[in-house]
């Protein structure tokens, strides 16, 4: 049995695992584990395969072969309202119609747990008020979706997965179309969610210096295939980092968080090119 | 929100057009119950002729109306409705072909066939687009209504003339031949379906999210996704099965009810039922109150009305927004 680091308890693992586009696998591992209680980042350019295999860990991409457990449930064999009430996901481009209020939005979260045709119990309008609270939303509850702007609509999101009460969350490029700030909003809420609740998160993030400072676990992915894992520290190498991102960097740390800090050198084609103008840069 | 009527007070539109629609139409009925001695022919009138015709109309347009409601939040794309789809032509293309071919068919064989006919389309459709995107969807289903249209237009010119008549006016969609024996089949038809579309709503909030997010909701399970397919199709077909190709209450109804009401399935079922009802019986009552004795079709007076009213909704909807 595969051991999780960095302790020892998965909160999803994944056996013989293989994925892929019209039967031509693109991901193939034979182990694969996300360690319970910690933030995981997936790592990888455009194309690696990193918000694939998030899916297919949610179960919402196909599995070619093997077996992903959540927990001690089986992903394909598990009832999809047992496995919402285990597992929520935030898609990339979430959707909703703009007149649909934030608390209609988050009370969402509560469908794997609603009796049909029942109205929401004491308990449902409770973990919507915590959800709207732990991302911040409470003022903006019966505001419609439409009147937000971008990092309320992702609150008001993270809020609906939160409202599912899982012990994993799963959040797939969710700094996407947010300002700087606003993405370090939402990461330290994600940290904030692990460190008080105890969360399992997996996140997809393009920002190395964010995976450094806010994950537990990194895994590095290229063409499919995972080429590293393990802690900011252990991992990160410009070695590494030129293999899966074919960028030259040099790697010091960051001043306060104490984690490894990414200066990206000058890129190939400027170092190849001649001496660099501002413009070919830009390029 | 001011915008959007109070939980129940679109309810009471319901009763006032029931009893016009009661009491106007061809035969003026004002006079008669002043009369005592023809009361009784009044009510005889009432209950044998125009009750039927206002309670399938009523039925027709809820059913289409929450057919359309059911294959929208499904696909979850507006457009979708069993008449843009094929649904309809399906259903209808089993029963021309049934009238024309099966000369001594008798009417209560209609509504069957009709269901038949539209779930094959229905199935047909499913079958090809499993597992695509919902403009797919929208897009085949062009496709398949262009082609069952076609052949029913084959069908037609093949015919022979005799029974051309009767399909006609059946393809208008017209209320003018209903009697009691449609009235207690649409009747019976309606009371599982129309219970079984209101209880599928109420799950079926999760779907307006994107297919990701409603799936990790365990909303958007294989079962659910057929079960809305199979109600939405039956509902259209047995509306189709009554009362020919009434178009467009499908698109309407639910149209209407979003604009008044909050987006939620579960929140829309009950005014689209409504809505799809007022419509229809509205649309019946105009066609042969209109120019009486002359009797339009209430598809026709659907079309005539209903596309204005759509546009000035759609027209309406876009300031809205612009500002």
């Amino acid at each position: 049995m595969p051991k999780c680091s960095p302790n020892n308890n998965c909160a999803i693992r994944a056996t013989d695992l293989s994925v892929g586009y019209r039967g031509i696998p693109l991901i193939n591992e034979s182990t694969l584990v996300i360690p319970e209680g910690r933030i995981t980042v997936l790592l990888g350019a455009n194309g690696s395969g990193k918000s694939t295999l998030l899916k297919a860990l949610a179960g919402l991409h196909p599995l070619q072969s093997g077996t992903v457990m959540i927990g001690d449930s089986d992903l394909t064999t598990t009832p999809a309202k047992q496995l919402a009430r285990q597992m929520a996901f935030l898609p990339q481009h979430p959707g909703a119609p703009e007149t649909l209020t934030v608390s209609e939005l988050v009370m969402m979260g509560r469908h794997p747990y609603r009796r049909p045709l029942f109205p929401a119990t004491k308990t449902d309008r409770n973990a919507v008020a915590e959800a709207l609270q732990n991302t911040d939303m409470s003022e903006m509850s019966e505001r419609s979706l439409g009147a937000l702007s971008g990092g309320q609509r992702q609150r008001a999101w993270l809020a609906m997965i939160l409202a599912q009460q899982t012990d994993i969350l799963m959040l797939d490029e969710p700094t996407s179309y947010l300002d700087l700030s606003h993405q370090y909003d939402l990461l330290n809420l994600v940290r904030r969610l692990n460190q008080l609740q105890g969360k399992t998160l997996v996140l997809v993030l393009h920002d190395l210096n964010q995976a450094f400072e806010f994950a537990d676990h990194l895994i590095y992915m290229k063409h499919g295939k995972v080429m590293a894992k393990g802690t900011a520290s252990q991992t990160a190498t410009p070695e590494l980092v030129k293999e899966i991102f074919d960028l030259d960097c040099s790697i010091g740390l960051h001043p306060q968080a104490n984690c490894p800090l990414l200066v990206p050198l000058a890129t190939r084609s400027a170092v190849g090119a001649q001496p660099s103008t501002p413009s070919a840069q830009a390029i | 929100m001011n915008k959007s009527l109070t939980a129940t007070s679109y309810l009471w539109f319901f009763p006032p057009v029931l009893v016009i629609c009661l009491i106007n139409g061809s035969i003026d009925t004002i006079p008669l119950l002043l009369d005592e001695n023809l009361r009784e022919l009044l009510l005889r009138m009432i209950t044998e002729l125009r009750l039927p015709r206002v309670l399938v109309a009523a039925l027709v347009g809820s059913g289409l109306g929450m057919a359309g409601l059911l294959l929208q939040t499904l696909s979850g794309n507006r457009l979708a409705d069993p008449s843009i789809i094929g649904v309809n032509q399906g259903a209808a293309l089993a029963v021309v072909a049934a009238i024309l071919l099966i000369p001594e068919l008798s009417p209560h064989w209609i509504p069957m066939i009709g269901v038949l006919g539209g779930l094959a389309s229905a199935w047909m459709l499913w079958a090809l687009c499993r597992g695509t995107a919902s403009i797919a969807l929208i897009l085949m289903g062009i496709g398949v209504s262009s082609l069952l249209s076609a052949l029913i237009g084959c069908l037609l010119i093949l015919s022979e003339t005799q029974r051309l008549a009767m399909v006609m006016t059946w393809l208008a969609g017209s209320f003018a031949t209903v009697d009691q024996a449609t009235m207690v089949g649409t009747l019976s038809w309606s009371l599982v379906l129309i219970p079984a579309s209101w209880l599928l709503c109420q799950q079926l909030g999760p779907l307006l999210l994107d297919p990701l997010s409603s799936r990790m909701l365990g909303a958007r399970t294989g079962t659910i996704e057929s079960l809305c397919l199979l109600v939405a199709c039956a509902l259209s077909a047995i509306a189709v099965a009554a009362a020919g190709t009434l178009g467009f209450i499908g698109l309407l109804a639910p149209h209407i009810a979003r604009r008044l009401h909050p987006p939620q399935p579960e929140k829309l079922a009950m005014p689209v039922l409504v809505y799809g009802a007022l419509l229809a019986m509205l649309a019946d009552l105009l066609g042969r109150s209109l120019f009486a004795p002359v009797q339009l079709p209430a598809g026709l007076m659907l079309a005539i009305l209903g596309v204005p009213v759509f546009i000035l909704l759609l027209l309406w909807q876009q300031r809205v927004r612009g500002h």
